[in-house]
């Protein structure tokens, strides 16, 4: 009698204790605005950030680079061009309605691919027989709805307005995130203070140097991550022939550069080959981002490694530095190409891909992507360099300290965040 | 009601001597307290000013050095044939000198240094030293724009956009206690560095800080106070210092709570110990106290003890030798005899019982129990009728002379009939035959008075101070044994009043029984 009183007084005490969904943990996330709606599409804005959120792709990326499984829960690959893959028991969307084959054959309708179905399985076939792997970690899966997306990611968008994006789990887990907020600030500098000032309780930023900043902030720890951008120095394919550019490549001291600008916190690329022909003796002229610091000092650098053919060094507004691209005719200009996972190489150097900027075109580096190796399609891509990749600068951003197990990357910027844990 | 007994009185005031001692011990040690807490203030306050002139001696000394640097490329660069392209990469070799350029006359307006006034252009392309204030750049680097002239004559000026990162460093190394900073501040109050995280934001956005308005004053030279409210809302101790140089300000803040937290643990230890001591004292003395008393008591017993044995031995030695003398007369067998023994044995027996009833008034305690309301003009009246017989036998005439109001009071009737007839008695046998003896009675400021006054021979002076104490009657004949009159004062006291006499040797003397008067009963 005594022991069941008392069971029954624990199980009221229990029964009386605070639910976790009082306690919902809700982040905010400073960001640059104004903000763009979120859509599965790249959205050219901050909204990125909450993408991958939202929209499940169905193939994710280790921490080493190999995929594995997201909206797929089994996958296997037949060869580089096609892949079958089994959906995850029970995966839905955000309204609650099931994730069918016609809705992953919907989402990759833009990517040249077949989606057939067969005993519950899903084959992926690209059409134009290109590598699928990399499109699988990337093309989000989606249903349209009216004008709006639906996503099968644990969140989904409850607001949104030029300086809100609020994200809701869709299925709240006692002990990490319930809610996130994007708030956008107008420029950098606001976003980087008003999270120093406590209105923000994450921000990524976008210089090793601003980390300083934080010392001594407790409230807020940085966070340091491998990048999946490298910082490049493009050479304008229309002006260089493949000599020039070569010669380029092997004459600029990579490493140095890497220290000059961002110290010991850069990864260097793979060297290219020995080149014993000369660089143009022509001065070459360099261009970035205007406002870019970091690009600037590179720019500097790059100039003064080239020696007389380093030419000027010009700061360029973001449609100066888009038409030099599109018109590939430039002498160099600084960018930041995805390099990781390596199969990115598939999405940002094949011949026609929407990611290919460059708008580069070589048929040894595209068998290469076609047939899934990665390391020959890069060896190729040393043959003929588009860019010289100097080195891959870790990111950076800082996080409230109450999350315990933060990061950044491995492929997009805060794409772990649903799984952080919250301390109590 | 009990009389306080002078050993309670004696204990009373050895307490208050040791309670006033501790009192006076504290109140010097909450002074010494006071005394050190500012002392403490003023050290810390001293501390803090020092860490804020080292901390601007040592930006003052990198700035400078920044320029020196900018002086001799600019003393160089003037004989080079490709000087802009050469400034431009010193900044990968010196990047605190940032962004290094030549300014002529020729330089695009979209390329001057971001933060010169078209007016710092002009006075730099003049051969002056310019400097803009401090600025963050895009990648939030702290800023400033700096010309200098180039030699060799020429119209130019190498401008460097100094990379001031270190100048925060600095700032934000300067760590006091747990929780103290340093924050840096221009001319115009403008926070540009910040060892408290949170205010950092303040430097980004020019927003003003409860410094600035301190800080613009320390710039300019004037005094301000060392203890505010800092920027995080604690109240602060502080060390200003100020750089000439450019005109910045460098304070040092260290939460008050933390700069007195040693002096406070120090202070409570100390102040710990020293209650702790008092009370010691005081609980010692007071044991002590007690134990002194004590022996006093029982030594003053002892003495109380023999004063009465002397008394009762003289007075019983006395009456015994009358007796032998009477048993001698009996043994004579003479019947001549036979009155003078008839009357001693008389005389005696009646002195005994006067003797026994001393020592039971003395017996009898004072209990509020028995008081009732007394007027004390009928009780003199009273007393007048019970001692005219004695006083007659005596011849002396009773006069009593009461207050012109009733004067009431409270008390126990018998105790207090017995006191005053015992100052009547006392009277009548003073006075001589053919005397007069009157009991009056006054009322004033709340005190009614009972007064018997004899015109006999009076007491002498020296006998004044100590007739109301035990066994100290002079007469030492018939029945007085000396216990009468420190009985008088027993009961009196017991009532809540006093005695008093006055005495004029010839003239004769004034008993007085002062009682505290009582509304008239309804």
């Amino acid at each position: 009698m005594g022991r069941a009183s008392l069971f029954a007084v624990c199980a009221v005490i229990a029964g009386c204790r605070p639910s976790h969904e009082d306690s919902a943990f809700r982040l905010r996330v400073a960001v640059v605005g104004p903000l763009t709606s979120l859509t599965p599409t790249q959205p050219r804005s901050s909204s990125v950030y909450a993408q991958e959120w939202v929209f499940e792709s169905l193939l994710r990326t280790a921490a080493d680079g190999a995929p594995i499984r997201g909206l797929a829960e089994r996958f296997e690959f037949i060869d580089a061009s096609r892949a079958r893959v089994a959906l995850r028991s029970g995966a839905r969307f955000s309204d609650g309605s099931p994730v069918t084959a016609d809705d992953i054959r919907a989402s990759l309708l833009d990517h040249d691919v077949e989606v057939s179905e067969e005993r519950g399985m899903l084959t992926i076939e690209s059409r134009s027989g290109a590598a699928v792997e990399p499109l699988l970690r990337h093309a989000p899966v989606y249903k349209r709805v009216g004008d709006g997306y639906l996503g099968s990611g644990p969140f989904r968008v409850t607001a949104q307005d030029a300086e809100h994006l609020v994200l809701d789990r869709i299925r709240r887990i006692p002990g990490k995130i319930a809610e996130v907020a994007l708030v956008a600030f107008p420029t950098p500098r606001d976003t980087f203070a008003r999270t120093l000032a406590g209105d923000a309780d994450l921000t990524v930023l976008q210089d090793a140097k601003q980390s300083e900043f934080f010392n001594g902030v407790d409230r807020l720890r940085v966070v340091r991550g491998p990048g999946a951008n490298a910082t490049a120095v493009a050479m304008g394919l229309k002006r260089l022939s493949r000599a020039d550019r070569k010669a380029i490549a092997a004459t600029l001291p990579r490493d140095e550069l890497g220290r000059l600008v961002f110290g010991d916190r850069c990864v260097t690329m793979p060297a290219a080959p020995a080149n014993h022909d000369a660089v143009p003796t022509r001065r070459l002229d360099i261009g970035f981002l205007v406002n870019d610091l970091q690009m600037e000092r590179m720019a500097l650098a790059v100039v003064r490694a080239l020696g007389p053919a380093g030419g000027d060094v010009r700061a360029l507004p973001l449609s100066d530095v888009l038409a030099q691209l599109n018109s590939r005719d430039f002498d160099l200009l600084l960018v930041r190409p995805l390099v990781w996972p390596l199969s990115a190489a598939a999405l940002v150097w094949a011949t026609g891909s929407p990611y290919n900027q460059l708008a580069y075109s070589n048929p040894q580096v595209d068998a290469a992507l076609k047939a899934g190796d990665w390391a020959r399609a890069l060896q190729e891509l040393h043959e003929d360099p588009p860019v010289v990749f100097i080195c891959t600068p870790e990111r950076l951003a800082v996080i409230d300290s109450r999350v315990k197990n933060p990061r950044v990357g491995p492929y997009a910027y805060l794409e772990t965040l649903p799984d952080w844990e919250i301390s109590e | 009601m009990k009389e306080e007994s002078s050993r309670d009185i004696l204990a009373r005031r050895l307490v208050v001597l040791v309670a006033g001692s501790g009192l006076l011990i504290a109140l010097v040690g909450l002074f010494a307290i006071a005394l050190l807490r500012r002392n403490a203030e003023r050290t810390s306050q001293a501390a803090l000013a020092v860490i804020a002139e080292q901390a601007a001696s040592r930006i003052g000394a990198y700035l400078a050095h920044q320029r020196e640097m900018l002086h001799a490329v600019g003393g160089v660069v003037a004989g080079i044939p490709d000087a802009e392209r050469r400034l431009a990469q010193i900044a990968l070799d010196a990047p605190s000198l940032g962004r290094v350029m030549l300014l002529t006359p020729r330089t695009p307006t979209d390329q001057l240094p971001s933060r010169l006034t078209p007016p710092d252009v002009i006075a730099a392309l003049s051969g002056r030293e310019v400097a803009s204030p401090l600025y963050f750049r895009d990648d939030l680097t702290p800023a400033m724009d700096v010309c200098v002239p180039v030699g060799g004559g020429r119209t130019a000026a190498v401008c460097a956009t100094l990379d001031l990162l270190e100048l925060q460093r600095q700032v934000q190394r300067i760590q006091i206690g747990q929780t103290g900073y340093a924050l840096a501040f221009d001319s115009e109050g403008r926070l540009l560095a910040a060892g408290a995280g949170t205010m950092r934001a303040a430097a980004l956005t020019g927003e003003p800080v409860a410094e600035s308005p301190l800080a613009s004053k320390v710039a300019r030279g004037e005094r301000v106070p060392n203890e505010f409210r800092g920027g995080l809302g604690e109240d602060v101790l502080a060390g200003w210092a100020r750089l000439t140089d450019p005109r910045w300000t460098i304070v040092v803040e260290e939460p008050k709570r933390e700069a007195l937290a040693p002096m406070r643990t120090a202070l409570l230890t100390l102040s710990s110990v020293a209650v702790a001591a008092l009370l010691l004292a005081i609980a010692l003395g007071i044991a002590q106290s007690r134990r002194a008393l004590e022996t006093m008591e029982i030594e003053e017993r002892w003495r109380t003890a023999g004063r009465i044995a002397t008394g009762i031995s003289h007075d019983l030695g006395h009456r015994l030798a009358i007796l032998q003398s009477t048993a001698a007369l009996a043994e004579a067998n003479d019947a001549a005899y036979l009155p003078l023994i008839r009357d001693n044995l008389r005389a005696e027996m009646a002195t005994l019982k006067k003797f026994v009833a001393d020592f039971a008034d003395l017996s009898r305690e004072v209990s509020t129990e028995h008081f009732v309301p007394l007027d004390l003009n009928a009780f003199a009246q009273s007393i007048g009728r019970v001692a005219t017989p004695h006083a007659e036998k005596a011849g002396v005439e009773i006069e009593v002379k009461p207050a012109p109001e009733e004067a009431w009071v409270k008390g126990d009737r018998y105790l207090l009939e017995r006191a005053a007839l015992n100052l009547v008695t006392n009277a009548i046998e003073a006075s001589p035959p053919g005397g007069q003896v009157s009991v009056e009675v006054a009322q004033q400021n709340g005190v009614a008075t009972l007064k018997v006054v004899d015109r006999g021979p009076g007491i002498a002076p020296e006998r004044i101070p100590r007739i109301f104490d035990a066994f100290k009657s002079t007469k030492r004949t018939g029945a007085h044994v000396g216990m009468g009159l420190p009985n008088v004062r027993r009961i009196v006291v017991a009532h809540g009043g006093d005695t008093a006499v006055e005495s004029e040797v010839g003239k004769g003397s004034v008993f007085s029984i002062n009682l505290p008067t009582q509304p008239k009963p309804s």
